[in-house]
């Protein structure tokens, strides 16, 4: 008899660490009838981006030396929508927005009418690259476009870049066309392709004087885009 | 063999008590740990207890609605200025930016639904009553969806008179001869009682309130309770109790600074709300003072108001104010008939659960307390996300939802219901139902007052749609008695005939309405941006049928009659798609191609092609055809598919109300009659370092006017003032 029951103990023992595992696991259920569990949706319906769908080709991406990798951002939807944590590149040499369509059997662009702009995340800085869809016709373009232009300097007058990559006759090469626009503050837009200040006093006719003595008083010197953004931020503080 | 046999039979017994020894500790440790999350749940759970709970409470939203009056005639238009506020913070810094206006008849039928925009807590304009209301009491409501998780008695609630302009008799009401009051007769909504405790709240002094718990069970043993107590503005505390002798009382010091109202909730020590109450400390009186010149005015006269805060509401900031100058009905007391913002914002509504019994020995004042908030589970509020969830509160856009139903009424899960409105350009919005048939839509203001077309792609031809409505669930008001005083009923026959005689004379402020105009979107919602061809049928020859145009003036478009197909060549590998083109008519989706086949050249305007393979969403588009047929305002639905029609209404009047100047020359003639019973309304009453003022023209009418002021300042105290003038021939 006893040795019957020492061959049935191992049993009760498990049955017995099955129940006292089993009675709060149940209790902690029904306790757990949370009113989230009803019938409605407790999840905000979200907004949709209308992508063209391609073959997936050879993906190249631009050599340009700061878009050229994959990387976070939003975009920003003509319907004011926000959409956050997109994997994605700007694609320079056809002045389009490629996000990750998580397959490799297409590459999924986003409708650039269908936006307003975006914003790419810097892979090793907080800075956000700020890209907004704009109808220009800049230096070389024959008409008005709707292309991406980045957005250097926002304020009383706004500094923006078109930075478009061309073809060059010899294969596998892209070359850096980059055309930079400035909105001044009565709403009008200007472009030009080299940063100097000869180029903001043709800009600013108006201003041209003040412009020559605060250059000359400050030491300012305009070669490239770094300078030419302090330049405007500058100016937008007079 | 042997030895091994030996020390096997050795090991055996050694072996089972070690198991016998583990499996009983796995046993104990089990048990231990079953129970542990039990034992450990009251230590640790009260702070994040009072966060949850100010989330909860922070969550609700409070709001008032400033009408220009509390009687009306059918057809009359309604000034409305709404209020809302955090539940917790009593500021106007609401998630929701819709409000939700309902007015319910005697049988808990809505009759007038509206929908209009907050801005920084408030709303104005104004709506007309429909001319088929019959005489009788309205309950005009008003909330917000992120209110729909709480309790319906938070719902903003307030009777209103209405007579019907051609019941000359006013017969849908019976005469009762024996209430001299006049008042309409107070039904208490909120009856509900703890069957567990008993909870009355008494103010010291001003100084610190005393509550006191009594337990309805007598003779109980000592009860371990967890009072948490918090009032508008004051961060939640918690205070550990012991129930002895079936009752304890607690002595808290209070800042009465902010606002009236405070909110207790008792947990026992499974941290289940066991009671819960919100109190209101009785108002103490105007906020506001106003002062008019002088008290009885003839009639055409010029009044003049001034109004005056208090220095501690001037210290409070931005004041935003509405004014209301109205006829007072028979019965009508100058304050305490209204709502009153002060005890609305707070908690609670005017037929909300009345109780006078105080404490026996009390001699401090006396608290109101107000309804309760709702089922609510402590459990749930801990271990949940969220306890807000069965309504999303609508901070940016309107949500409307659904149901796609069969036959049978049983739902439809995973069914792409197709959301477009008419428009100037194609838009679409798809939703999959899920496993309860369900889908919602988040619409931007693009929408607003548009026809919206539901459409289900379900393939079942007799599924039905159906738009869920925000009423749904509510709790039923009580019904409202139809009786009224004689008294009453001369004053609304003639309320009556005045409106009949403003008709007559175009001054009832429907017709000088200014509407407000339609919300000018910015970026139109065009969800295929530019088409890749579009064109014009008038450029060419005339074609009979969608096959002759598609053959002849639509490159990489292919429509088989016999299969009833379009199809699109796609634009980079220039093959025919597999799968059929999206359709649109007239910018709605269509997706019967034998109704388009009909159409002619003349018939069709223009027709835009997109000639890629699109993905919306997870939704697969293999090109667009979009054809826009030379019928104005003209979309026709696919009576293949399920569905539905929606009116998507806003309101977006503004009206003015008709106030005459008679300090002018250009005055109305004495000729003229004017017979306005709202003298005065203005939605934003300007505030200068605490003073304003306001200025209006009596009326023809004789009799005493209310002038009511409510408000609410940026730190959201409540302000309401009120005075009466008297106007005789």
């Amino acid at each position: 008899m006893k040795k019957r029951m020492k061959n049935k103990f191992p049993f009760n023992g498990y049955l017995l660490s099955l129940v006292s595992c089993l009675i709060p696991t149940l209790l902690y259920g029904q306790i757990r009838d949370c009113r989230c569990h009803d019938d409605s949706r407790t999840k905000e319906p979200d907004e949709k981006i209308t992508f063209i769908v391609l073959p997936s080709g050879e993906v190249k991406l631009p050599r340009d030396e700061v878009f050229a990798q994959w990387r976070y951002g939003r975009i920003f939807l003509n319907s004011g929508e926000i959409i956050p944590g997109e994997f994605m590149y700007y694609d320079g040499l056809t002045d389009q927005l490629i996000v990750d369509s998580k397959s490799p059997d297409y590459r999924l662009m986003v409708d650039k009418f269908t936006i307003l702009g975006f914003d790419l995340e810097s892979l090793n800085s907080d800075q956000v690259y700020r890209f907004r869809r704009m109808n220009v016709r800049g230096k070389t373009m024959s008409e008005f476009q709707d292309v991406f232009l980045q957005v250097l300097v926002s304020g009383k007058n706004s500094l923006y870049v078109y930075r478009k990559m061309v073809k060059t006759p010899e294969p596998g090469k892209l070359d850096r066309y980059y055309c930079y626009f400035i909105k001044k503050e009565d709403g009008s837009m200007v472009s030009f392709t080299k940063p100097s200040r000869h180029t903001l006093y043709r800009l600013f006719p108006e201003k041209k004087d003040l412009f020559r003595n605060l250059f000359r008083k400050r030491h300012v010197r305009i070669r490239n885009e770094v300078q030419l953004m302090n330049s405007i931020e500058m100016l937008n503080t007079l | 063999m042997k030895a091994e046999n030996k020390i096997s039979k050795k090991q055996t017994p050694r072996t089972g008590r070690v198991q016998k020894f583990s499996v009983t500790r796995l046993a104990i440790i089990c048990l231990l740990a079953g129970t542990f999350q039990f034992r450990v749940y009251p230590q640790l759970r009260p702070d994040s207890f009072i966060q949850k709970l100010e989330c909860y409470y922070s969550g609700m939203e409070r709001v008032y609605l400033h009408t220009d009056r509390v009687d009306y005639v059918s057809g009359d238009e309604v000034f409305f200025k709404g209020y809302v506020v955090n539940g917790l913070s009593f500021k106007p810094d609401t998630l929701c930016k819709i409000l939700y206006i309902a007015i319910k008849n005697s049988n808990n039928q809505v009759v007038k639904f509206i929908r209009v925009y907050l801005a920084q807590g408030s709303c104005m304009g104004s709506f007309p009553l429909p001319d088929t209301l019959s005489t009788g009491n309205y309950y005009i409501t008003a909330f917000t969806n992120n209110m729909r998780n709480f309790s319906h008695e938070l719902y903003f609630k307030e009777k209103i008179l209405v007579a019907n302009l051609t019941d000359e008799n006013l017969l849908s009401m019976v005469t009762n001869e024996n209430d001299s009051s006049g008042r309409p007769n107070k039904e208490k909504v909120n009856s509900r009682t703890d069957n567990l405790y008993d909870i009355k709240v008494l103010l010291n002094n001003d100084k610190d309130i005393i509550i006191n718990i009594q337990s309805v069970i007598k003779n109980r043993q000592s009860v371990p309770l967890y009072l948490i107590c918090y009032s508008g503005g004051a961060p939640p505390t918690g205070i550990p109790i012991v129930l002895a002798h079936d009752s304890v009382r607690v002595t808290l010091p209070i800042r009465r600074s902010l606002l009236g109202a405070i909110h207790l909730c008792l947990l026992n020590s499974a941290m289940d709300i066991v009671c819960q109450r919100t109190f209101l400390f009785p108002v103490s009186g105007d906020d506001i003072s106003v002062n008019t010149d002088t008290r009885v005015y003839g009639p055409r006269q010029k009044v003049h108001v001034s109004l005056d805060l208090s220095p501690n509401e001037q210290r409070s900031g931005k004041v935003s104010l509405s004014a209301s100058v109205s006829r007072k009905y028979p019965g009508q007391a100058v304050n305490p008939t209204r709502v009153g913002i002060q005890r609305c914002l707070t908690a609670c509504s005017e037929t909300g659960d009345y109780d006078n019994a105080g404490f026996p020995d009390s001699t401090g004042s006396q608290v109101i307390p107000c309804d309760e908030s709702g089922p609510l589970s402590g459990q749930n509020i801990i271990q949940g996300p969220m306890p807000i969830c069965r309504s999303l509160p609508e901070t940016r856009g309107y949500f409307i939802s659904g149901k796609v139903i069969d036959k049978a009424n049983r739902p439809l899960p995973d069914v792409c219901v197709y959301l477009s409105a008419p428009d100037s350009m194609a838009n679409l919005k798809y939703d999959f139902t899920d496993e309860n048939g369900r889908f919602q839509f988040r619409l931007s203001r693009f929408y607003d007052n548009k026809n919206l077309i539901f459409q289900a792609r379900s393939g079942d031809r007799e599924s039905r749609i159906e738009i869920e409505d925000k009423f749904n669930g509510d709790e039923i008001l009580p019904a409202i008695a139809k009786q009224i005083q004689p008294d009453l009923r001369s004053y609304l026959t003639l309320s009556r005939l005045v409106s009949l005689v403003n008709k007559i004379y175009g001054f009832s402020p429907g017709n000088l309405s200014t509407p407000a105009g339609t919300y000018k979107h910015q970026n139109l919602p065009g969800f295929y941006g530019i088409p890749d061809e579009t064109i014009y049928t008038s450029d060419y020859a005339e074609l009979a049928g969608f096959n002759e145009i598609s053959k002849n003036i639509l490159p990489g478009i292919h429509y088989s009659p016999n299969t009833n197909r379009i199809r699109v060549t796609d634009l980079v590998s220039h093959k025919l798609f597999k799968d059929d083109a999206l359709l649109f008519l007239n910018n709605i989706p269509f997706p019967d191609p034998a109704y388009i086949s009909k159409l002619n050249s003349r018939e069709i305007r223009k027709i835009e092609l997109k000639k890629n393979h699109l993905r919306l969403g997870n939704l697969d588009i293999y090109g667009i055809v979009s054809i826009t047929t030379t019928g104005k305002d003209v979309y026709a639905i696919d009576p293949d598919q399920s569905s539905l029609v929606y009116p998507n209404d806003v309101s977006i009047r503004d009206a003015a109300l008709f106030s005459p100047e008679y300090g002018d020359a250009g005055a109305l003639p004495p000729t003229m009659p004017d017979f306005r019973q709202t003298l005065y309304w203005n939605p934003s009453v300007e505030i200068q370092n605490g003073k304003g003022s306001l200025e209006f023209y009596t009326s023809d009418i004789s009799g005493i006017f209310i002038i009511d002021v409510e408000g609410i300042t940026q730190d959201g105290q409540p302000l309401s003032g009120h005075a009466t003038i008297e106007v005789t021939q």
